[in-house]
C-alpha cells in the first residue's frame, strides 16, 4: 500500500549531476530537497576504496557501474530497415546507475558548443537556405536548441571554474589567443588551470 | 574424445559455420575464451587464478592498493609479489565468488 511522505519543496528524479548540481542550488536557498535515485546507495569509503575500486574485471570488463541492462535493456539498430536488438554488453555509450550517475564515471572532457551548435536549424538555413532543408525530407527534425550560446556562456564559465577544467583559450571576448583554438566561440576569460 | 580431437572441435567452433541451438558457433567460442581468460587472469577473489600463477607467469604485480612511495622513480622493476583484492593485511585471500559484477 502506498505510504504518504511528509511533503517536501523539491523532489529531483535522479541524482547524477544535473540532479544533484540542481540538488545544491535549491538546498542553498532554503528549500527542502528529497533526491530519488535507482541502485544501492554509494559513498566514497568503501565503495570507491583502493584496491577493490581497481578491479579490471568487475568495473572495466562488466561495466559494473553501468545500468544493468539485464533488468533494463536497450535496444540499438543501424538502420531504420532493421529489427532492433538488446544491446547485451555496452559498448558505445555508457549509462550510469546509481547515485552520482554517469557522472561518477565521467572522462572530465569538458568542451563547450560552438555557436552554431546551439542554432544549428538557423544556421544552416542562413547558409544553404530553405530549399537545402526541404531536399532532406521529412526525417531530418533539426531544431534550435531554444537558448543560444551568450545566454550560456556565464554558466560555462562557472561550471569550468567549479570544476577545475583546464586548457588555454583561443578566443577571450572576440579576441584570438595565441595558443588556443582560434575556431572556439568566445569566452568571457582565460582557464582557471593551464593544461 | 581424445586431446587431439578436443582441440580439432574447438578450432570448428572458432573457426564457425555450426548452428548451437540458434547460437553461431564463432559467437560462442568468442564467449568462452573470454570467459577462460577472465577466470584465468582475473582476481583470485573471483575463485580462480589460485595462488595468483597467472599473475606470477606474466609478472603483473596485482591489486597493490597505492604506488605513492614509488611514484617519483623511474625505471625500476616492480617484483613483488603479486596482491590480491581478496587479501588482507595478514596475506590471507579470502575467496567471494559472489562479489556481483553489477552494482546491485
Amino acid at each position: 500500500m502506498a505510504r504518504a511522505l511528509k511533503p517536501v519543496d523539491v523532489v529531483t528524479i535522479g541524482v547524477g549531476l544535473t540532479g544533484s548540481l540542481a540538488a545544491l542550488e535549491l538546498a542553498k536557498q532554503g528549500l527542502k530537497v528529497v533526491g530519488l535515485e535507482r541502485g544501492a546507495p554509494r559513498d566514497t569509503v568503501p565503495d570507491f576504496q583502493s584496491p577493490a575500486i581497481h578491479d579490471e574485471l568487475r568495473f572495466s570488463i562488466r561495466k559494473g557501474m553501468m545500468q544493468d541492462n539485464v533488468k533494463e535493456a536497450v535496444t540499438f539498430r543501424n538502420s531504420s530497415d532493421q529489427t532492433a536488438l538488446p544491446i547485451r554488453r555496452w559498448e558505445s555509450f555508457l549509462p550510469g546507475t546509481g547515485l552520482g550517475g554517469s557522472f561518477v564515471h565521467w572522462n572530465g572532457q569538458c568542451f563547450r558548443f560552438q555557436v552554431a551548435d546551439l542554432i544549428y536549424k538557423t544556421h544552416i538555413l542562413q547558409r544553404y537556405g530553405k530549399k537545402f532543408l526541404e531536399a532532406c525530407g521529412p526525417e531530418l527534425t533539426i531544431q534550435d536548441w531554444g537558448v543560444t550560446y551568450d545566454e550560456l556562456e556565464p554558466h560555462y564559465d562557472r561550471f569550468e571554474y567549479l570544476c577545475g577544467v583546464s586548457g588555454k583559450a583561443g578566443n577571450i571576448k572576440g579576441q584570438i589567443e595565441p595558443g588556443g583554438n582560434p575556431f572556439e566561440a568566445p569566452r568571457s576569460r582565460e582557464y582557471l588551470c593551464r593544461r | 574424445m581424445s586431446p587431439e580431437q578436443q582441440d580439432g572441435y574447438l578450432k570448428s567452433l572458432e573457426a564457425g559455420g555450426k548452428d548451437l541451438g540458434g547460437v553461431p558457433s564463432d559467437v560462442f567460442f568468442a564467449h568462452l575464451w573470454q570467459s577462460t581468460v577472465e577466470g584465468f587472469f582475473s582476481d583470485p577473489v573471483y575463485g580462480g587464478n589460485r595462488d595468483m600463477v597467472a599473475w606470477q607467469m606474466i609478472n603483473f604485480p596485482g591489486a597493490y592498493a597505492s604506488y605513492y612511495d614509488l611514484v617519483d622513480q623511474h625505471g625500476i622493476k616492480i617484483d613483488r609479489r603479486p596482491m590480491s583484492l581478496a587479501e588482507d593485511i595478514h596475506g590471507h585471500v579470502h575467496m567471494n565468488p559472489s562479489i556481483p559484477a553489477r552494482s546491485p
